[in-house]
């Protein structure tokens, strides 16, 4: 079975480093970026199967990405995490996933099992 | 010659000096003797006490008076002030106030007397006493007393809408810093939160795993506070409009989200999709609304198969829709019930609830007008209403489910006359309304139309008896249906009749019946 691939884009080291930890054992192959626009690049060359995004981040921001990706023709399915409360949930509703679904959203803090969840999820 | 002889001989008066100073006298005046029997009297006294000039000579004058205490006090003024008084203040009236006097026509009356003995010619110790009527004094003191106390009400009033607006003022300011600070504050605990569970996961020495636990539950319970304080005291900005109800909470039960698998609970959104719409703030609504579901569920967390229901109905006589959360858990216990719209009250262990939930949903609902409160009435679990305002342009003529359940009127007049056998019907109506339904039901459920039209019928009868008027309204429908064969629209209305049931009986409880 291939590792799954998930790329992370948060600007917070912190929860780059905490979601490396929690998934070490697991079968996946991760990748960084600490903002919108690495986030764009590095799914650009890898083609991951499931991002991992932040909404609020210097440079450019999770939906801001998004829309670069559908524009760039990149479908990957992306859940946002973000440590706002609702006020931004509007514009996350406009904005569908590049593949045309609706954007997950994720409240901070996210816990370990959370996130082994969906990885689970998204591997079958 | 002792000073006491001379002042008694001042006072030594013929009686037709004192019959002359009596009628000079504007004030009410009445002399009495020593037997303490009424012998004189003017015209004004009469006029203050509207006897008849005949009825007074020779009575006793405690008749004047409303209570012996009034009578003695004043009769006896001047003798208490002989006996405590310097000998100067002798000459001086007993000043009596406030005596009740007691009119020809039993009316009381407030007047201040003037009390003063003098000797007569004969030699006998007579009391004179003048009444000034002060009940029109009084009364506008009254007034007077009775409008300061509504203006220090209102005085109050003012001061609390003035501190409600600096609260929500301040309120507004700490919402926007809290955004900002929430955001900030939950990145970090995020990360920390990871690396502890990571931590956790690595652990083999029990002490350590105990401590990282107790971290973790922390961290998780500052993400839930910040949270919580946020939606608190998040700045509103959307203006009241109209909403329709049904697909708000078909929204909100989205939202809430809730893990009814876990305990095979339902949640169902009775909620008419032809109520007027209201006005409300869509977003505190939501916000009202999710709290409730949430508070439902977890009410219900020890227990399987729960039941949330919501239902709207447009308030008879009035401009509003109650929005009615209920479930089937074991109700909020009866000391609690006052408490429960406090701020940072809770039943909730720490971990689950910063207790800001219900008087958060006071508040917001205060913003936009509606009103939330708890039902008392309701004993098979807990149920919370919702008043909300009628959107003006929705409001429609044809409010068939809402309209009055049961005519007032009959029920009122049944109350007040006929009483006794009408109150059995309505008794033995009661007793056997959760038969009529069941019969009703199975006959849809064994699609049984003969059965079904004659328990309709018979359920009809009643309620037209009674003045239950949506109640037999429906029955009609469900009859006619059931003549028709059509069992699927009378399966379909089975919900309305459920509901209509809950309201009639309510409403006839509320008429003290049962």
């Amino acid at each position: 079975m291939t590792p799954l691939k998930i790329l992370i884009v948060d600007d917070e080291a912190i929860i780059r480093k905490g979601i490396e930890r929690i998934l070490e054992d697991e079968p996946v192959t991760l990748l960084f970026a600490s903002n919108g626009n690495e986030g764009l690049t590095m799914a650009q060359l890898n083609k991951p199967d499931l991002i991992l995004a932040d909404l609020h981040m210097p440079e450019m921001t999770g939906i801001e990405m998004i829309a670069m990706m559908k524009t760039h023709g990149i479908h990957i399915k992306t859940i946002i995490m973000t440590a706002f409360d609702r006020e931004f949930d509007d514009d996350i509703a406009a904005w569908r996933n590049s593949d045309g679904t609706d954007l997950p959203i994720m409240r901070k803090p996210v816990d370990a099992a959370s996130i082994l969840a969906i990885v689970k999820e998204n591997m079958r | 010659m002792p000073a006491s002889n001379v002042t008694q001989r001042d006072h030594r008066l013929t009686h037709e000096h004192l019959a002359l100073l009596f009628e000079l006298s504007p004030s009410a005046v009445i002399q009495v003797n020593s037997a303490q029997i009424i012998v004189n009297f003017n015209a004004p006294l009469l006029q203050l006490l509207d006897y008849p000039a005949d009825q007074l000579i020779g009575k006793s004058a405690a008749i004047l008076f409303n209570s012996e205490d009034d009578y003695f006090n004043t009769i006896y003024a001047q003798a208490f002030l002989e006996h405590n008084q310097t000998l100067q203040s002798i000459s001086a009236m007993a000043q009596v106030e406030h005596v009740l006097l007691r009119n020809a026509h039993d009316h009381v009356m407030i007047v201040n007397a003037s009390v003063n003995r003098i000797i007569t010619v004969t030699g006998e110790a007579n009391t004179i006493i003048y009444f000034h009527d002060i009940s029109p004094l009084v009364h506008a003191q009254q007034l007077i007393n009775e409008k300061n106390e509504q203006l220090e009400k209102t005085l109050h009033n003012l001061h609390e809408s003035q501190s409600m607006v600096l609260h929500q003022e301040r309120l507004a300011k700490v919402g926007t810093m809290l955004a900002g600070v929430a955001h900030e504050v939950n990145n970090p605990v995020m990360g920390v939160l990871l690396n502890v569970e990571y931590a956790l996961k690595r652990c083999t020495d029990d002490k350590t795993t105990e401590a990282l636990q107790e971290s973790r539950e922390e961290l998780i319970r500052v993400g839930k506070l910040v949270k919580g304080l946020l939606s608190f005291a998040r700045k509103h900005d959307d203006k009241p409009h109209p909403i329709s109800l049904h697909k708000l909470v078909q929204d909100a039960i989205k939202l809430a989200d809730l893990p009814f698998k876990l305990n095979e609970h339902t949640i169902e959104n009775l909620v008419s999709d032809d109520l007027p719409k209201v006005t409300a703030s869509e977003d505190s609504l939501k916000q009202i609304l999710m709290n409730l579901i949430v508070n439902a569920n977890q009410a219900m967390k020890h227990m399987m198969h729960g039941r949330i229901v919501i239902d709207a109905w447009v308030l008879p006589n009035s401009q509003e829709v109650e929005l009615r959360i209920s479930d089937s858990g074991p109700g909020i216990p009866e000391h609690l019930k006052e408490r429960i719209f406090e701020p940072f009250f809770t039943t909730k262990p720490a971990s689950e609830g910063t207790g800001l939930g219900l008087s958060l949903c006071v508040t917001l609902a205060h913003q936009f007008g509606a009103t939330l409160a708890l039902d008392h009435e309701y004993t098979k679990g807990a149920r919370f209403s919702l008043h909300i305002p009628i959107d003006p342009a929705s409001q429609t003529k044809d409010t068939e489910v809402e309209r009055v359940i049961l005519s007032h009127e009959i029920l009122s007049s049944l109350q007040d006359s006929v009483a006794d056998d009408m109150r059995f019907v309505m008794e033995h109506f009661m007793q056997q309304l959760p038969q009529d339904i069941e019969r009703i039901q199975l006959a849809c459920a064994a699609a049984d139309a003969s059965s079904l039209k004659e328990a309709a019928h018979s359920l009809k009868g009643a309620s037209i008896l009674l003045g239950a008027l949506a109640l037999s309204h429906l029955c009609l429908k469900i009859e006619t249906h059931a003549r028709q064969n059509d069992l699927k629209s009378a399966q379909a209305l089975l919900p309305k009749l459920h509901y209509t049931v809950d309201k009639t009986t309510a409403a006839l409880r509320a008429f003290n019946i049962r």
